[in-house]
């Protein structure tokens, strides 16, 4: 007898659990298929989760109903918000993980969620009939489902290097899902490969901090989750220390066995996140690199050090660590290693994940050529949510750019592809000023409850938080007191103004406020962050918000499903092909392909003005 | 009208009237079909489909047995043509009727009549051109004299173009530099931009922009020519200049102070330059009638949109208050001052008028005997040689785009002095580099291409 599930996750990484948790949620079915539920939701990289751009993404998953957040709260060691000095839309939280407690964390949360089953094993081909997905296949099993997540990450089809040795595997002393690549393959997907890679973890007992330079965490830490009440008391350091010439000849020494360099790893790597042979090959004047040592949990006394990411032979790695200042006598715990897997062409997809081909079929995570968790556990959510709406027949969630970083993200893969793992930052997104980390919850929160994704308990406390927010926004507009910066003995005594208007004055602190108007004090410090926010940025956020009510005509311009832009003779063949290929859904989406010229794009906008003409 | 551009347009390409030369134009994929069906080549068995592209070809148009008119046809192939597509030029004789023939006979053998602009349009959407050489080429259509071609050509080669573009890239460098800052500033040990660096950058790029919002005039100068408003008191001979200048009565000349009481207006040639000379009602006049007062509103408005001013000094009433009143209204402008009448003898007291014209000479003139005017005409001649030189013309659009990029790249500017966070001074560049990207159409949206294809009667 064949199993059934109204969903199933292939993959037990950062998209894969966020899928089926929300999946769950939403009162679905859901069997999550991994290779070993030991590994549900580990950290194959370095031990943090956030950073610029991340942080922001981490929120959003926060405030649609998604783990990451909260399991990044519970197992987090060290808290640090980035970016205090650029502005509110780029502060940026960032934490250091206890590995083990992290995976942990999420394992039992997967395993205590109704209706998410987990299996153990090794999900080889996806099975299709005409155009729908229905199920997979398991070893010899055969489970079928009308919605089908694709989540491998590394895994599929994953070779590693560590010098000229190299051999199949997703992650060290695992195996690496060469059928499931296969099968996506046959179903007819454009593939190519990626690199990726990780450095040596070490032995804490055998560094020598006290030369080293102390990273602390935030004294006063904030959460990535809206659940959040309690952080970790006592947080442990990061160390900083750094490469130096002594580093860089052993480097370039090793350079004749490296993988990278011999011809031997040939998938595109991360620009942005670079392996220490790579760095030196783009920067030879520089003499030195940055080397941050993450603490890798509590219980065990291990250290990633972030910056010295490589595939050099074993040798090489002992010999170049042991030239960095307070690493001289570091024994390597697991040596450092380069992975290729394979990954579809985002392009493929459309703005739920589903792929345009098969129905039903949805790619997230690392398959899509992104790089990092919080990117991967953004498409997971999104996903999940798709595929739990389709199953109960609501309208798909498409999130605008407007909308969420999780909506660039999305609409940058599948517009533009991607040439190179696809890292986010807060520079991709227009809106930046409108799409902030204290804002997600009022972005987001509503909407992700329309689907059923928050729980009782968050949505009583959101109602509870906005109707505060509410009250307060109504205090410092009605409220009024005598302006404090204003000279006293004016004939009609000092001017009065509002708090709103206080609050504009750089000069004011909010404390101030509070001292002057007893009302203001009934206001939380959270509520007030989020006041001052708003008020100070007004005029910016206004005129962002403009600017997105001017294109919304364009964003908001469907353009049918499988239109052929051959039909509209004043475009190139060139922009013929591209458009045909990618289908953008709207007239704001083919704006965005490259290539497509802003000629190319009037030249759409007035052929389907003219059909629509002819069709009145 | 197909909105695709799949079918092939004709139309009479030269102005109606009579003239040497007339031509018939026709763009599309059937273009050199539907020639194919009507002209006949001089040399046998020749067969202009098959010709290369920027051919000229001699023969004859025909309908049937019919001979309409002997031609040369010019076959230019896409996508190297204006269009982009397939285009076909017959150069006829300039007779209306022969020109509206094979028109015809185009429009009979598969052609459609082309809507107003629309070979431009073709060109824009084949993407030939930008938007800013589209607008260009309309101005083109219209320019009234020879410096508004030269000009209009200027934009045409993309001089406007490349300033824009040297533009942006100095922002994007001031932006990728405190992009990257946000990004990686705190994490990795990179060098990224410095505070004085950028706001050299910004300097040299607000300058850039200034210079260009500065260049750039968006008042018609060139296309409707320099505005020159004669003014002064009642009876001060504004009227008899005005008809000396354009030699010829226009205006009631009349000796009763206040004649004109409404602002005349007339083209007039200063060498290669189309000028407009408005004539206006005396200001200052002692009577207070309805009509006088709105009369004098509507010189007042005159002046304040001038270009060039010439003011009319009357010997005989001298100079006064009143005088000093009007010269309020043109003092930043450039002005002449002229003095009629030189015939019955000046009661000017010396200095007074030296001092008036602050500088500037007196021309003396005398319209009765027409002495004089000729060099008013080389002294407004040189006024306009200088003043326009080097303008460049751009859209009320393009300059609206420019002025609020100069607004953005200042605040930017303002707000690293006064230690703003990074991500507002970003967003002002950002916001910077939207606008004036809005100059050569590098970004689109709908707003823009409804006010460009509104004046190319697109989708009608």
């Amino acid at each position: 007898m064949t199993k059934s599930y109204d969903i199933i996750v292939v993959g037990g990484g950062h998209a894969g659990t966020e899928a089926a948790y929300i999946g769950a949620r939403m009162g679905c079915s859901v069997l999550l298929v991994t290779m070993k539920k030991d590994n549900l939701g580990e950290m194959s990289c370095n031990p943090a989760v956030g950073g610029v751009g991340k942080g922001q993404l981490v929120r959003e998953i926060d405030a649609m109903g998604g783990i990451m957040g909260l399991a990044a709260d519970y197992a987090g060691i060290h808290f640090k918000r980035l970016n205090l000095s650029k502005g509110p839309a780029v502060w940026s939280s960032r934490a250091q993980e206890d590995r083990k407690k992290y995976k942990t964390f999420i394992r039992s949360r997967l395993e205590e969620a109704e209706g998410l089953d987990i299996a153990e094993g090794l999900a080889e081909k996806i099975l299709v009939e005409n155009g729908v997905v229905r199920g997979i296949l398991a070893g010899r099993d055969e489970i079928s489902s009308g919605a089908v997540i694709v989540t491998p990450g590394t895994f599929l089809n994953g070779m590693m290097h560590i010098g000229m040795n190299h051999f199949a595997g997703g992650r060290v002393d695992e195996e690496s899902s060469v059928s499931l690549s296969g099968s996506i393959e046959e179903l007819g997907f454009r593939m190519y490969r990626f690199k990726t890679g990780t450095p040596a973890r070490l032995d804490g007992s055998t560094i020598d901090f006290s030369r080293l330079e102390v990273q602390r965490g935030d004294r006063s830490p904030v959460p990535f989750s809206f659940m959040t009440d309690h952080l970790i008391e006592k947080q442990v350091p990061c160390y900083i220390t750094y490469t130096n010439e002594r580093t860089h000849g052993f480097i370039r020494e090793g350079f004749g066995r490296s993988p990278l360099f011999t011809g031997k790893i040939k998938g595109t790597g991360v620009r942005y996140c670079p392996s220490v042979e790579d760095k030196l090959l783009k920067f030879p004047d520089m003499n030195r690199h940055h080397v941050f040592l993450e603490p890798e949990g509590l219980a065990n006394d291990v250290y990633y050090p972030n910056g010295v990411s490589t595939s050099l032979p074993e040798d090489v790695q002992d010999r170049f660590l042991h030239s960095i200042a307070g690493l001289e006598e570091v024994k390597v715990i697991r040596y450092g290693y380069g992975i290729e897997h394979d990954v579809i062409d985002p392009t493929q997809l459309s703005a739920t994940l589903e792929t345009k081909k098969i129905k039903g079929l949805y790619f997230a995570g690392q398959i899509n050529g992104t790089t990092g968790y919080e990117e991967a556990a953004a498409q997971g959510i999104v996903a999940g949510i798709n595929a739990a709406a389709s199953v109960k027949k609501m309208p798909p969630l498409v999130l605008g750019r407007d909308q969420a970083y999780t909506g660039v993200l999305i609409d940058d893969l599948i517009t533009k592809g991607t040439e190179e793992p696809y890292r986010m930052f807060t520079s991709r997104v227009e809106y930046r000023l409108i799409l902030r980390e204290d804002n997600a919850c009022l972005r987001l929160t509503g909407l992700a409850g329309e689907y059923g994704c928050i729980d009782r308990k968050m949505r009583e406390r959101f109602e509870e938080y906005s109707q505060e927010l509410e009250k307060a926004r109504k205090i410092i507009e009605n409220e009024k007191i005598e302006d404090p910066s204003c000279a006293a003995g004016n004939a009609g005594g000092k001017k009065k103004v509002t708090l709103k208007e206080l609050m504009r004055n750089p000069l004011v602190k909010w404390k101030d406020i509070k001292d002057l108007c007893p009302r203001a004090g009934r206001i939380s410090g959270k509520i007030a962050d989020q006041l001052n926010i708003e008020v100070k940025y007004e005029g910016y956020i206004r005129r962002q918000e403009m600017d997105i009510a001017r294109l919304k005509s364009m964003e908001d311009w469907r353009i049918e499903p499988e239109f052929d832009y051959g039909a509209i003779k004043s475009l190139s063949i060139e922009v013929v092909e591209k458009l045909n290929k990618i289908q953008p859904q709207t007239v704001g989406q083919a704006s965005r392909i490259s290539g497509v010229t802003p000629a190319a794009v009037s030249a759409v906008m007035v052929y389907l003005r003219g059909q629509g003409k002819r069709e009145k | 009208m197909n909105i695709n551009g799949s079918e092939t347009i004709a139309a009479i390409a030269t102005p109606a009237g009579f003239g040497a030369i007339g031509i018939v134009r026709m763009s599309g994929p059937e273009a050199l079909t539907v020639l194919g069906k009507i002209f006949r080549s001089s040399q046998k068995n020749k067969n202009i489909s098959d010709s290369g592209t920027h051919t000229l070809h001699y023969g004859e148009i025909t309908d049937g047995d019919e001979v309409l008119d002997e031609v040369l046809a010019g076959v230019m192939k896409a996508p190297n043509s204006y269009t982009g597509e397939d285009m076909i030029e017959i150069t006829c004789h300039g007779n209306a009727v022969i020109l509206d023939g094979i028109l015809e006979l185009c429009l009979k053998n598969g052609a459609k009549a082309a809507g107003p602009g629309e070979f431009t349009r073709r060109a824009f959407l084949n993407g030939r051109i930008d938007l800013s050489q589209a607008e260009s080429v309309n101005r083109l259509i219209h320019a009234r004299s020879q410096s508004a071609v030269r000009e209009t050509m200027k934009i045409l080669k993309g001089n406007l173009g490349d300033s824009v573009r040297e533009i942006k890239e100095i922002l994007k460098k001031v932006q990728s530099g405190l992009d990257a800052d946000i990004e990686w500033g705190e994490t990795e040990n990179i060098n990224t931009i410095d505070g004085r660096s950028m706001t050299a950058l910004l300097r040299d790029a607000l300058g850039r922009a200034a210079d260009l919002a500065e260049k750039t005039s968006e008042k018609n100068i060139l296309d409707r020519g320099i505005k020159i408003v004669i003014c002064g008191k009642p009876n001060a001979g504004k009227s008899s200049l005005y008809n000396c200048l354009l030699n010829m009565s226009r205006s009631i000349v009349n000796s009763m102070p206040g004649t004109t009481r409404d602002v005349i207006s007339a083209e007039l040639l200063l060498g290669t330059r189309i000028a407009y000379l408005v004539d206006t009602a005396g200001l200052g006049s002692a009577s207070e009638g309805e009509i006088e007062k709105a009369a004098a509103e509507k010189s007042t408005g005159e002046i304040e949109t001038a270009d060039t001013v010439i003011y009319m000094i009357d010997p005989e009433q001298g100079l006064d208050e009143k005088d000093h009143l009007i010269k309020n209204l043109f003092r930043d402008k450039e002005w002449l001052p002229v003095i009629n009448k030189s015939d019955l003898g000046l009661k000017l007291k010396d200095g007074k008028l030296e001092e008036f014209c602050g500088g500037r000479a007196a021309y003396d003139i005398s319209c009765r005997a027409g002495k004089g005017i000729e060099k008013i005409k080389s002294a407004l001649e040189t006024m306009l040689r200088n003043s326009d030189s080097d303008k460049i013309m751009v859209s009320h659009r393009q300059k609206e785009a420019l002025l609020s990029s100069v607004r953005a790249i200042r605040a930017a500017a303002e707000k690293i002095e006064t230690g703003e966070y990074t991500e507002i001074i970003s967003f002002e560049i950002r916001q910077a580099l939207e606008e004036i990207s809005r100059i050569d159409g590098s970004s689109v949206n709908e707003e823009i291409l409804d006010m460009i294809f509104s004046e190319f009667c697109i989708g009608k």
